[in-house]
Parts: C-alpha cells; structure tokens; sequence
C-alpha cells in the first residue's frame, strides 16, 4: 500500500471502464473504499467484481453524473452507509470527435452536461460533506486538449471542439472550486492525461495514425491508464497535502505548458 | 518502506531546509543518498540523520557553480556507489532586492548558484544516466519563477530560467527514459525563508495570498520529490509541479 489511503471514502465517476477503472483499482489497492459510479451499471458492477477479486472494497452504483437526481441519490446513500467523504475523483467524460461546423448541438449539450456539467454536481455534493468533516480532495480529470484545443502535432489534429472547451472549463473549475475549499482543507486538482493507451485509441486509430502520435510524445510511447491512477493516488494521499489549484500533466512530454 | 530502494540519488545543498527534507525521505525509502552542500558540517548531519535512521549516505563538500567542484564530488559518488538513478538540483541562495538595487556581482552569484549549477551538474550526471538506460531528475525551481512579486528580480529570473531548462532538458532527454521535472515550492518554512515565516506580522501578510492558509514544510515538497522520483511517474516528463497551498492560483 504504496499511498496508505486506508480507511478513507472515495467516489469514481466513469468507474465503469478504461482510465476510471483503472483508477478505482489503484484506490482499492491503496486500502480506500471505492465508490464506483456509471452510467452503465453492468460496467460498474464489472469493475466492483474486479475490485474485489483482490480482496478490497468496493461498492457499484448506477449514476448519470449529468443528472442532478441521480447525482443527490447516490451521494446520499453514501453519507448514510459511511458517514463521510474523503476522495471524490471526477472522471465520468465523452467525446464525440466532429469537425466544429458539424458539431450537433445535442452533442454540445451532452459533452458539456457530462463532462462540466457532472463535475459541477458531484462536486457541489462533495462539498457538503467535505466541509462538515473539515477535508477532501476532489481530483478532476481534464485533457490536454484543453490547452492545445485537439491539436497535437502538424497534421495530427482531433476535432473534438466541445470536448476541448469542456475541459477548458473543467481546468478553470478546479482553481475556483479549490479557492472556495482551501478554509475548509478541500483540496481540488485537476490531472491533464495526454494520449493514453485506451480502446478509444485502439480502435479508432489506424496504425500510421497512432506511430504519428508516438513520434511527437518526447517518451516516445503512449501511456497506461495505470499512470494516470497512481497520479490519481499520489493527490489523493497526505503526500500531496500542500498541493491545491493545479493541474498535474500527465503526457509523457507532449504538451509542456 | 523502500520505495527507492537501491537508487542512488543525488541532492544538493542538502545540509538544511528542503534539500534535508528530500533527502532524508529518500533516505527512508531505501536509496543510497549522496548529501551535497558546502556547509560541511549541515551536510554530515543530513548523511547522519540518514544512517541513524537505517538508511545509508554520504556527505561530499561541493559548490554546484564550480565546475571542478561538481566534477570531484560526482567522481567521488561513482567511485563509492557505482551509479546515478536519481538527481536532484536543490542548491540555491536567496535574495530580496529591486533590479536598480542589484549589485553585478549579486546577479552573477545569484544566477550561477540557481542556475548555472542545474547545467552543470546535469552536464555531468546525464551521462552517467545515459549509461545505465534510465534517469530521473527532478530540479526544485520556485513559484516566485511563475509569478512577477517585489523585490526579487534575480532570483525570480534564476527561478524562471530552471523552469524551462527542465523542459528542454525533458525535450532531448526523454527519448532515451531520462525524466526531467521540476518542483516550484511556495512559501516553505527553511533557513531561507526565516525573516518571513518566524515574524508574526510578515507572517500574516504572505498568509493572505495562500489559500491553505499555512506555509509549507519541507516535507511537503519531499512527498511530491518522491512521487517524481518513483516509476509512479513513469509518464510525466518535463513538468513543472507546483506545490504551494494554492498562492499561484490568482496567476494562472
């Protein structure tokens, strides 16, 4: 137990699969009790099933970070089961990649709802029990796409406008909402993933797509959803107790600043 | 604990304040710490604090902005430890002075000892890192290298000038696992910082623009060395972690 979080509460959004999977894993495996939300309960239930099968605890939780009702339901059955709130990590996202003028403004709305929108409620949430018990962090994951609006390298472009200004918005939340915790020791950060081997990867990028990503990444390689999680674990743990307001870059050099 | 266990790591201007504090954390989780400083006497009771803890160090004399020194010592640490895993350019002076009341020679000082120091030890270590496939170096810059403040243009510049040495430094070392960050600690309670901290009343006025609403401690920037340090952070390069309550948040 390399981040000693034993003991401590902590709720995933997006828990359901890829980047937040892993990262409920990496909690887990650190002694915290995870919380894990999606939208798509079977996926949640599968990660509850791999939680523990190592022997740490877990509970899944069906929740549509979008939606205020689901949001307050499963926040609530928290505080009633454990008392309180120690971690709450806001991952739950989407993506759906369109050149801006083809941009349908369902899609705008939805990218917006789930990925701003979401961290906006569940945080607000947090907030309340955080404050009473005097503590948290809340660690939101953003992109880096934020900063560099899709643009990756001369010819290696993601047109994703709405998901770019969506986590734009999230970076700016984290620094107001961490002003706003800091009297009360809320501690709020924001992790910048870059290009991380996920299926979205996988699958949509063709061979000679993904060596050209490579090629403008100084590690020279994409990175694991597990590097992102024990960043996750780091902020999450008193090691990163005077750490608040930030976002931690985790992109192999892709995007420095 | 052991989380760098075998690793020998290298700090400078470790005899006292945060270069004590990293070392003594990397002493307990297992490294082989060489204890750089030209205060002989601090840097022998950071080796010993080490060793008394169950970790094992040495205490070599060295003035990062001279290159015979930084030559001696790192011929010193490769004869008794073999390797280098981990660096860590701590070493710095401060100063609180307007650019008209800046002395030349204040400049030059300033600028050699916070910056030319991480080029020169970096220009001797890498090697050393290039051989055995795999580095990490981690450079303790500042937020006063982020933000414009009074009275500090030296130092800030120095500051600023690591910030993005690190970079370029990440730029063309990565490709061969060589990781280069840096940490920019806010108000951090050392021998450094002793006019602000310990004075209830310049206290109080640097303690508004923290949101946390405390100073740091050295131990605080210890953890995210650590952090840095470890394969934890196997893709984070040419960052900048800013570890400071959140006093950078009114400038970003």
């Amino acid at each position: 137990m390399k981040y000693r979080l034993e003991g401590k509460i902590a709720i995933v959004t997006g828990g359901g699969r890829g980047i937040g999977r892993t990262i409920c894993l990496e909690l887990a495996k650190n002694g915290a009790y995870v919380v894990i939300t999606d939208r798509n309960f079977t996926n949640a239930k599968r990660t509850e099933q791999l939680v523990l099968k190592g022997c740490h605890k877990a509970k899944a939780y069906q929740m549509d970070v979008s939606k205020k009702k689901d949001v307050e339901k499963v926040f609530q059955q928290v505080f009633v089961k454990k008392g309180r709130l120690d971690i709450l990590v806001n991952n739950a996202g989407v993506s759906f990649p369109t050149p801006f003028e083809k941009i349908l403004e369902e899609d705008w709305d939805q990218t917006l709802n789930t990925n701003l929108k979401g961290t906006f409620l569940c945080s607000q949430a947090a907030f309340k029990m955080m404050k009473s018990q005097k503590g948290g962090k809340i660690i939101n994951i953003a992109s880096g796409a934020s900063r560099s609006g899709g643009m990756v390298s001369p010819g290696l472009y993601n047109p994703y406008a709405h998901y770019a200004a969506s986590k734009a918005g999230l970076e700016c939340l984290t620094r107001s909402m961490a002003f706003e915790g800091a009297p009360y020791g809320i501690l709020v950060n924001a992790i910048s993933p870059g290009p991380i081997e996920t299926d979205l990867i996988r699958k949509t990028y063709s061979s000679k797509k993904k060596k050209r990503l490579i090629s403008t990444i100084p590690l020279g390689r994409l990175g694991r959803p597990e590097e992102v999680a024990s960043a996750v674990a780091f902020l999450a743990s008193d090691r990163a107790s005077y750490i608040t307001a930030k976002v931690l870059d985790v992109n192999g050099g892709v995007l420095m600043d | 604990m052991g989380r760098l266990k075998g690793n020998v790591t290298v700090v400078t201007g470790a005899g006292r304040g945060i270069g004590r504090g990293i070392a003594l954390r990397f002493g307990q989780e297992g490294a082989k710490v060489a204890v750089i400083d030209i205060l002989t006497e601090n840097s022998q009771q950071t080796a010993r604090m080490i060793r008394e803890a169950g970790g094992e160090a040495i205490a070599l004399y060295g003035d990062v902005s001279k290159s015979s020194d930084v030559d001696q010592f790192i011929m010193k640490i490769l004869e008794v430890f073999g390797k280098i895993d981990i660096l860590v350019n701590n070493a710095g002076i401060g100063g609180s002075k307007t650019c008209l009341d800046t002395l030349e020679e204040e400049w030059d000082r300033m600028v050699a000892v916070n910056l030319k120091s991480v080029f020169l030890v970096c220009k001797r270590v890498i090697p050393e890192m290039l051989k055995i496939g795999r580095g990490k170096i981690i450079n303790i810059a500042s937020a006063y290298g982020i933000f414009g403040s009074p009275h500090t243009s030296a130092y800030s510049a120095s500051k600023a000038g690591i910030i993005n040495l690190t970079k370029q430094l990440a730029v063309d070392y990565s490709p061969m696992n060589i990781y280069v960050n840096a940490i920019s600690p806010g108000l951090v309670e050392t021998e450094m910082t002793q006019h602000k901290v310990r004075d209830q009343q310049a206290l109080k006025y640097f303690l508004q623009f923290i949101p946390l609403g405390r100073h740091g401690t050295p131990a605080d920037i210890a953890g995210a060395a650590l952090f840095l340090a470890s394969e934890d952070s196997d893709f984070i390069t040419g960052h900048n972690l800013v570890v400071d309550g959140g006093e950078t948040i009114r400038l970003e």
